[in-house]
């Protein structure tokens, strides 16, 4: 049950983007169109889950002063791992994500996970959370790709939806996926604040879901 | 085990991250030596794809038979040549130029008397989605009924009005101009970027015509 719960957690409740609103640079820079969505959120999430995998399995064993640049080079060596299987496999994947699969690596996503979860829990349930906020991760990229690809060009996966041919281009670039992800961001909010006021009480997004629960910053205090 | 984690000794610690950067090398280095072949093969499948669409009939490997030529402006550009039954059938020269988001890089087709064919721009570009990609890229769009209907995709290159415009032309004097060859407008850096590309082809072409032509004569 637990397994399910961590899995299923990022899809929705403690989704990456639109509840902890991390990784915003790859989010607004990959969900341009629908497969750049797509691609790039499976590759977090193979870099997530391997990561995760890993660090549980050595958060015992990892010196708490040293613990960042140890996370670190093991996401690095995943995301090499992840970028080389690409460029033999799957080379116009590799051509179309260019920089950002390499900035895979200081996506905060995964590093966030690694330090509030992985570092804390068994291998199962970081495998579980590992997998679950990749999902999630996609899902969002995936649907903001379709969106944005469809507002700018009128096509969904490059398949053309013959409802119109020349959208608004700003909508491929930064700013369209700003104000698309703002929009996204407060529906989430709205149905949030509707849910909590059917059951009575008032919405307050959970203290622990922002950065206050990640001892990331406390470093220099420790010292 | 809690000991290992409160660990601080500088030595220890040092000794530690070594450790675990040897490691991560280790499976750098096992994954990059067993993908090192599947790449090659990769980019020289592309290499032999973009050559084929480009080229008339061939049947040697163009791939193999390369030359550098320079172009005007003294850069070395990679050529591959196209033969068929021994004789010329083509050529091909990469080229590469600065568009609206960094390099563009191309493959330019020359009919074996230097007039330039069907120009290929590779697709590691950066430029403006919906804007620079207008110029670059050849794109054959599927749309939804005939999905539906199970159309397949046509054969063969997709046209590109502005790539297209640059067939037949042959290196002049001065660079081509907005009248001579297709710009997008709202495009015009990438269309400048793209008629860079294919000049600096033609003219190293144009070069290595005139001497290939004086050594057969002497």
């Amino acid at each position: 049950m637990s397994f399910f719960k961590e899995l299923t957690k990022g899809l929705w409740k403690e989704n990456p983007v639109l509840v902890l609103v991390l990784g915003m640079c790859p989010t607004l820079a990959t969900s341009s169109d629908a497969i750049k969505g797509f691609s790039m959120g499976l590759a977090t999430t193979f870099v997530l889950a391997g990561s995760n995998l890993v660090i549980s399995l050595i958060r015992k064993i990892v010196p708490d002063k040293i613990r960042i640049p140890c996370y670190i080079v093991v996401i690095a060596t995943f995301v090499t791992v992840v970028k080389l299987l690409l460029q033999a496999y799957f080379p116009s994947i590799f051509h179309a994500l260019g920089l950002f699969l390499p900035l895979i690596v200081v996506n905060c996503i995964v590093l966030g996970r690694a330090e509030a979860f992985a570092s804390k829990h068994g291998l199962i349930s970081s495998v579980a959370d590992g997998i679950g906020m990749g999902l999630g991760f996609t899902c969002v990229l995936g649907t903001l790709g379709c969106i944005r690809e469809f507002l700018a060009s009128g096509t969904i996966f490059s398949i053309h939806m013959q409802l119109w041919d020349t959208g608004f281009s700003i909508m491929k670039q930064a700013p369209g996926g700003f104000i698309l992800l703002g929009l996204v961001l407060g529906g989430m909010n709205l149905l949030n604040m509707r849910k909590a006021k059917k059951n009575g009480g008032k919405y307050t997004p959970p203290a622990d879901f922002d950065c206050r629960h990640c001892s990331i910053c406390k470093i220099s205090d420790e010292q | 085990m809690n000991d290992l984690r409160k660990a601080s000794n500088p030595f220890y610690l040092a000794f530690f991250l070594f450790m675990v950067c040897g490691l991560s090398t280790f499976v750098m280095a096992v994954t990059a030596m067993k993908t090192a072949k599947p790449i090659r093969d990769a980019q020289d499948k592309e290499t032999a794809e973009s050559l084929a669409l480009i080229l008339p009939a061939f049947d040697n490997n163009p791939a193999q038979e390369t030359k550098t030529i320079t172009d005007s402006n003294g850069n070395p550009l990679n050529m591959y040549i196209a033969r068929s039954g021994g004789k010329i059938a083509g050529y091909v020269v990469e080229s590469s130029a600065y568009g609206f988001g960094g390099t563009i890089t191309g493959l330019v087709g020359f009919e074996p008397d230097g007039k330039v064919g069907t120009v290929i721009i590779k697709s590691n570009h950066n430029e403006t989605p919906g804007i620079g990609t207008r110029v670059t890229n050849r794109e054959n769009q599927r749309t939804i009924s005939q999905v539906l209907r199970g159309e397949k995709q046509p054969e063969g290159l997709p046209a590109n009005k502005a790539l297209d415009s640059y067939k037949g032309k042959t290196a002049e004097d001065t660079p081509w101009t907005k009248k001579q060859v297709d710009f997008v407008s709202g495009a015009t850096i990438s269309s400048t970027a793209v008629r860079n590309l294919v000049w600096n082809a033609a003219t190293a072409m144009r070069d290595y015509l005139s001497n290939e032509a004086e050594e057969n004569k002497q």
